[in-house]
């Protein structure tokens, strides 16, 4: 225990931190599996509603589940495509302060959480994802709800290594002299005016 | 004082006004009445009455019985630092409330209510939906004095200077709403059409004596303007049309002026307390450092007129008394008003003292595509089905998507100084946020393909709270400053000395 560059129960090399990290290659996989099953299930749910159902009603003119069949393809085509383009565009990065996640092959995102909003994460397995071996991770925060965080196409014991490390640098960051402000948030805390709140040590303002 | 809530001091919880179980009735009797129209149908088989009435009156005294018992079994009260509530006959319940995770408290005090001497006291909380604190019915005073003791606990647990504690202390006024700011208020709301619409729903419901006065004086009115032409046919029903969207002009202000009458904006202290209502009063208080973020919105109409609306968005669970944590700060106030208001409600910031910058002029050229494209996609068709003179319309809208992508320029602007960023956009429905740096959860750059034709992308700034499309942001600024913002903001909302996943 006198040894304390030691980081202590979190496996070093699963997670490297500050360097963008692809997701594993098998999620291709993944993904052409939910894009088959998906496009398959909307097409089939369309044809059979044509055959069984929609084509003895005089009151809709149109084909529609001939229609929805045509979409399951064109899905189904966007779903053979896509998933190698995804892959090539998807990276995260864990760096000391957030973490930041860049993907999109037509509407491009990157998103960076800071990790001292995480309230918590979770590791996920779907059955396409047993089926390949791979995990996701999902951060949330307080923030918006539908806009929670997920890394997908991650090895289980890189997810588990992940959350190990946002877990404990959020803990190793509380317990940082900086938490000696009261425990309120900075706004509406000190009503004199012209002091910047407490922390922002590393961020200069906007000049 | 150890573990306070292990096993609860019962003498420090206490019971709710007796009038809940009279309060409780009506939705008791409502949850009853399913069974009751059922034994209906079920004894008018029999060809009696007198089963019916039987049960009725049994389900009657059944739900009185569930209100007594249920007022017997729930105590609230403070227990530490913990709102501690119980509650529940058959199953119990016991729901503790950390002080420092309250977001607002409101006081709403129906006709009912205020005839009886009550009050409903709605604790918010930002966890998930359900997890705020309902206490139905209690005592005026005591709900008075329950809150002042609350907050006060709840300024001791946060380590803030707390209120003046004084419940005859109102606090000092920030901002009156006078009877025509609300007339106003009522007058430019987008309410119209819905009011229109939910008349029409209530006669449907109110049932066929109004269809049928509907339907003869329709008869009449019809009988009368046979004997008239066409035009004058047409001229009449547009006429009725504008009747009914006066109406419905007049409805909107009156029910905005019901629901804000008396609108007051108090701060006391770490507090804020909105007061309004002619038939339902409330009173909410919110501690000023849990509002997330400040928004000036302004529709068409208020623009013209120079006025403007403040809202408040806290990270509380969706109450019915504002949709989710959104606090008004103002209903109406004169635009250049607004921005001292933000100010006096949260110091720190000050907008007059913002330099808002413009966003990239390419933005001029990506919106005038989109309109472009979005115009000539809904134009062309029936310009290309018509043919001949009607091209007209869609090399018009060109010039039109032009002029609009212009204004919609000189509506975006962005500054980010002074811990807060502050976004405003709009080319019809004025918005601008205030955002604190501290409030900000998540960050993200988002670049569609349109915006990347011309380097530019939208930074969306997530808060506590907001839902949906309610969060900041600023479109198209250039990727790198957009990057470079995002950047800066994730370290800021990271080092502003909060607990772990503080909101």
């Amino acid at each position: 225990m006198t040894d304390d560059d030691t980081p202590g129960p979190r496996p070093p090399d699963l997670v490297q931190t500050g360097v963008p990290c692809k997701l594993n290659r098998k999620i291709i996989k993944g993904w052409y599996w939910s894009g088959i099953l998906g496009s398959i299930a909307f097409a089939g749910g369309g044809l059979l509603a044509e055959y069984f159902w929609l084509s003895e009603q005089d009151w809709w003119p149109l084909p529609m589940g001939v229609a929805a069949a045509a979409v399951g393809l064109f899905i189904l085509a966007l779903g053979l495509i896509t998933p190698v383009l995804a892959w090539r565009h998807w990276t995260y990065t864990i760096r000391e302060h957030d973490v930041l996640m860049e993907f999109g092959i037509v509407w491009k995102t990157s998103r960076s959480v800071p990790r001292l909003r995480i309230q918590h994460v979770d590791v996920k397995i779907d059955p396409i994802d047993r089926l390949l071996g791979l995990a996701s991770v999902t951060l949330y925060t307080a923030g918006s709800s539908g806009e929670d965080a997920e890394i997908p196409g991650l090895l289980p014991e890189i997810a588990e290594a992940i959350r190990e490390e946002l877990l404990i640098t959020s803990e190793m960051l509380d317990a940082l002299p900086t938490d000696d402000t009261p425990p309120v948030d900075a706004a509406g805390t000190a009503p004199s005016d012209g002091d910047a709140p407490p922390g922002a040590p590393g961020a200069p303002h906007d000049g | 004082m150890a573990e306070p809530d292990a096993d609860a001091p019962e003498a420090a919880l206490q019971r709710l006004h007796f009038a809940t179980t009279i309060a409780e009735l009506p939705a008791s009797i409502k949850s009853m009445l399913l069974p009751i129209i059922a034994i209906f149908v079920a004894s008018k088989a029999q060809a009696t009455g007198r089963n019916f009435l039987i049960f009725a009156a049994v389900a009657g005294a059944l739900s009185v019985l569930g209100s007594i018992l249920r007022y017997i079994a729930t105590r609230y009260g403070l227990v530490g630092d913990q709102l501690v509530i119980r509650s529940g006959v058959l199953f119990k319940r016991r729901r503790s409330i950390p002080l420092q995770r309250i977001q607002n408290i409101d006081l709403k005090r129906g006709v009912f209510h205020r005839l009886l001497g009550v009050a409903e006291v709605r604790v918010e909380t930002a966890g998930s939906e359900g997890s705020e604190a309902h206490l139905r019915v209690v005592g005026k005073q005591a709900a008075e004095l329950f809150r002042t003791d609350l907050l006060r606990r709840r300024g001791l647990a946060l380590g803030t200077g707390a209120a003046p504690e004084t419940a005859a202390d109102q606090g000092q006024v920030l901002r009156r709403s006078s009877m025509l700011e609300l007339m106003v208020a009522g007058a430019t709301e987008n309410r119209a059409g819905l009011i229109i619409g939910s008349l029409f729903g209530l006669t449907e419901v109110a049932g066929i004596e109004i269809d049928e006065a509907i339907e003869t004086v329709w008869e009449q009115l019809s009988g009368q303007m046979a004997g008239l032409g066409a035009g004058a046919q047409v001229i009449a029903g547009v006429a009725a049309g504008m009747l009914l969207v006066f109406a419905g002009w007049v409805v909107s202000i009156v029910l905005e002026v019901t629901k804000h009458f008396g609108f007051t904006l108090r701060e006391r202290g770490d507090e804020l307390r909105c007061t309004y209502g002619l038939l339902t009063r409330i009173e909410a208080v919110v501690p000023r450092p849990r509002l997330q973020l400040l928004r000036i919105e302004g529709n068409p109409l208020q623009r013209l007129l120079g006025v403007r609306t403040v809202i408040g968005e806290t990270a509380g669970t969706a109450g019915d008394a504002q949709a989710g944590g959104r606090v008004s700060l103002s209903p109406l106030l004169p635009e250049a008003e607004a921005a001292g208001l933000c100010h006096q409600v949260l110091p720190e910031y000050d907008l007059r003292n913002v330099a808002l910058q413009p966003v990239h002029p390419l933005a001029v050229r990506r919106a005038f595509l989109r309109y472009t494209m979005i115009g000539l996609a809904l134009l062309g068709g029936p310009a290309w089905a018509l043919g001949g003179w009607y091209w007209a319309v869609p090399a018009a809208w060109i010039v039109v998507a032009r002029v609009f992508a212009r204004w919609r320029y000189r509506a975006l602007r962005w500054a980010h100084q002074d811990a807060c960023v502050v976004a405003r956009s709009g080319l019809w429905n004025r918005r601008i946020w205030l955002v604190p740096e501290s409030k900000v959860q998540s960050v993200s750059v988002t670049s569609s393909p349109f915006q990347r034709r011309y380097g530019l992308s939208t930074l969306h700034v997530h808060t506590a709270g907001t839902s949906g499309l309610g969060h900041a942001r600023i479109a198209d600024i250039a990727t790198e400053l957009a990057q470079d913002l995002r950047e800066k903001l994730a370290r800021a909302s990271n080092g502003s000395g909060l607990l772990r996943g503080g909101i």
